[in-house]
């Protein structure tokens, strides 16, 4: 078909039903999309952060409890207080060659990743810092997931069975 | 997980905390006497152990360290001899044994087996650690659910498990092997023996198998016993001491007020085993303190095939998982938890009522549980309905997913 044949199909019929059927599913799916993260997201302040890696709780910070470092993670997870900060390493191999540094705003109750030696991009630095409950950081490099504290280290709630 | 006081130069404000803290306590005898602190760990049984304990002031005592590092070994140590895939452990030198032989076992192990036969024979079976061989024929021992774990294939092994029902032969003939009567233990001048007997031995292809342990449940249970008898002996009051969720020892709770009897119960929370068909973290709460919970449930290791669910808990009689079996339309008990046996007896008597079913298990509570709290969430499969059941007083339980009749026994 000639270029100008398509010229004139596309004017005197710029989109079949179809097209308009798709564009409008499309749409409507990004909208209940938006409306899914934005509106249903839990915006309730933090109780703390958390450290994950390898899907285990390697370390967290309770703006009530403190401080807690898995076993065996002594060597590996750093704390440094600097005014109403609290700075945290994280070293993601036991030669403590490879790590991320997390800043926990004591006063704001926010944290986020200040420096990583993780890629040239360091995704992580850049990433939104945690003060509501659904705020997460993740370093895929690094393999270390920081999420908001919501309770779970409340040791008083009790204990779950199951 | 190991608690790390920071220092933080507040002075003036945790003076303040302080005194606040103390005129609280000295005013009301009954309020909260303090907060919990507590130890996580990994690294035992591949689950999550947990102490949660009063710490003297803000930070734990060097004799609590002292206290949580005595308990992670007594973990190891029954880790150590219950694991079938740690070489050298009892229960694998005993899995390792050709049928008629006499296998030395370490004392841990002689005493989780001598718990095992007495609810074994009291379950009339139905609690049966001698599944071993099935438990990996349905794929749920530690060489399909620990990455960390290297182990050769075996011949009945499926390219996709949990896509692939085993085969019938393999089922009937890992269940011949399953007499757990036929173990003989024995003592003899401070060491300890277990006889593996000599019908069990069969073959299949070719391949000859014998009787295989698994102890992984009840050894849970037994280290949470050791762990709380060396608490009690401490003179520890609060906290809780969990392995797994699944077994536990609570003791008191600090943070709450003491109630009309003086103590101070803990809220526990029973995980919800069907968190798709009810949105609540927790089916029920129960009150409780100074005491071991026990829980089973068909719903934390599993895999569907054809829409129904199988699980990694064997029932003995059929070799198919527990609400599984091929004429089964699913009903059965989807979680049952027991208050106020020994940890050790508690998991395996879950497991057994799990095996049961709710008419037996109905019929063993009142024979053999009648002073023990006991609550269980039924599935009846034709009527796609969840009932609990519970023989608990009102006010020690709180059933929290809406949409579950509650029937007292």
């Amino acid at each position: 078909m000639a270029l100008r044949q398509i010229e004139q199909v596309k004017k005197r019929k710029p989109f079949a039903l179809w097209d308009l059927a798709v564009y409008g599913a499309l749409a409507m799916f990004i909208v209940i999309l938006f409306i899914a993260f934005v509106f249903t997201a839990d915006r309730s302040p933090i109780d703390g952060v958390r450290f994950v890696y390898d899907e285990e709780t390697v370390y967290s910070y309770s703006f009530t409890d403190g401080s807690f470092v898995a076993d065996g993670w002594e060597n590996r997870i750093e704390e440094e207080r600097d005014g109403s900060d609290l700075i945290v390493t994280f070293y993601e191999d036991e030669a403590r060659t490879e790590y991320n540094v997390i800043t926990i705003d004591l006063q704001r109750r926010a944290a986020k990743v200040t420096d990583t030696n993780c890629s040239r991009h360091k995704d992580c630095m850049y990433m939104t810092e945690i003060t509501t409950a659904d705020g997460v950081i993740i370093c895929v490099p690094h393999g270390l997931k920081i999420l908001a504290l919501n309770g779970e280290e409340n040791w008083g709630d009790g204990p779950i069975l199951g | 997980m190991k608690h790390r006081s920071i220092s933080f130069s507040v002075g003036a404000g945790m003076m303040a905390a302080c005194l606040l803290l103390s005129a609280c306590t000295s005013s009301d005898e009954n309020g909260p006497v303090g907060k919990l602190l507590g130890y996580n760990n990994f690294a035992y049984f591949n689950t999550q152990s947990t102490w949660a304990f009063m710490p003297e002031g803000d930070e734990a005592s060097e004799t609590e360290k002292a206290l949580w590092d005595e308990m992670k070994s007594i973990f190891a140590r029954v880790e150590n001899s219950v694991s079938t895939d740690i070489e050298g452990s009892s229960v694998a030198r005993f899995n390792a044994a050709d049928a008629g032989e006499e296998v030395e076992i370490d004392k841990t192990a002689y005493e989780i087996l001598q718990t095992a036969k007495e609810v074994y024979e009291k379950t009339e079976g139905a609690y049966n650690p001698a599944v071993g061989l099935l438990v990996d024929l349905w794929g749920f021992t530690p060489r399909f659910t620990d990455s960390d774990v290297v182990a050769d294939s075996q011949p009945y092994d499926r390219e996709k498990y949990w896509e692939q029902l085993p085969d019938g032969e393999y089922i009937q003939a890992f269940l011949a092997l399953s007499d757990f009567s036929a173990v003989t233990l024995r003592e003899d001048e401070g060491k300890y023996y277990a006889l593996k007997p000599e019908t069990a031995a069969i073959a299949v292809d070719g391949v000859t198998y014998t009787m295989q342990l698994n102890l992984g449940g009840i050894g849970k249970g037994y280290a949470v016993d050791q762990a709380a008898a060396l608490v009690r002996a401490s003179g520890q009051e609060y906290g809780y001491i969990s392995l797994g969720g699944s077994s536990m020892y609570v003791m008191q709770n600090p943070t709450v007020d003491a109630n009309e009897e003086g103590v101070r119960p803990w809220k526990v929370s029973v995980n919800n085993p069907r968190p798709s068909e009810f949105s609540v973290s927790s089916y029920a709460s129960v009150s409780m303190n100074d005491v071991f919970l026990s829980s089973s449930g068909d719903y934390e290791q599993y895999y569907e095939i054809g829409g129904k669910r199988y699980c990694h808990i064997i029932n003995p009689n059929t070799g198919f998982p527990v609400n599984a079996d091929p004429d089964s339309d699913g009903s059965g008990i989807a979680i049952v938890s027991v208050f106020g046996l020994t940890a050790a007896e508690g998991d395996a008597t879950t497991t057994a009522l799990m095996a049961m079913g709710k008419d037996r298990s109905l019929e063993y509570i009142a024979e053999n549980l009648e002073d023990k709290d006991v609550i269980f969430v039924y599935y009846d499969g034709q009527a796609d309905s969840y009932t609990v059941y519970t023989n608990m007083e009102e006010g020690k339980y709180t059933v929290l997913a809406e949409g579950m009749s509650v029937v007292k026994f």
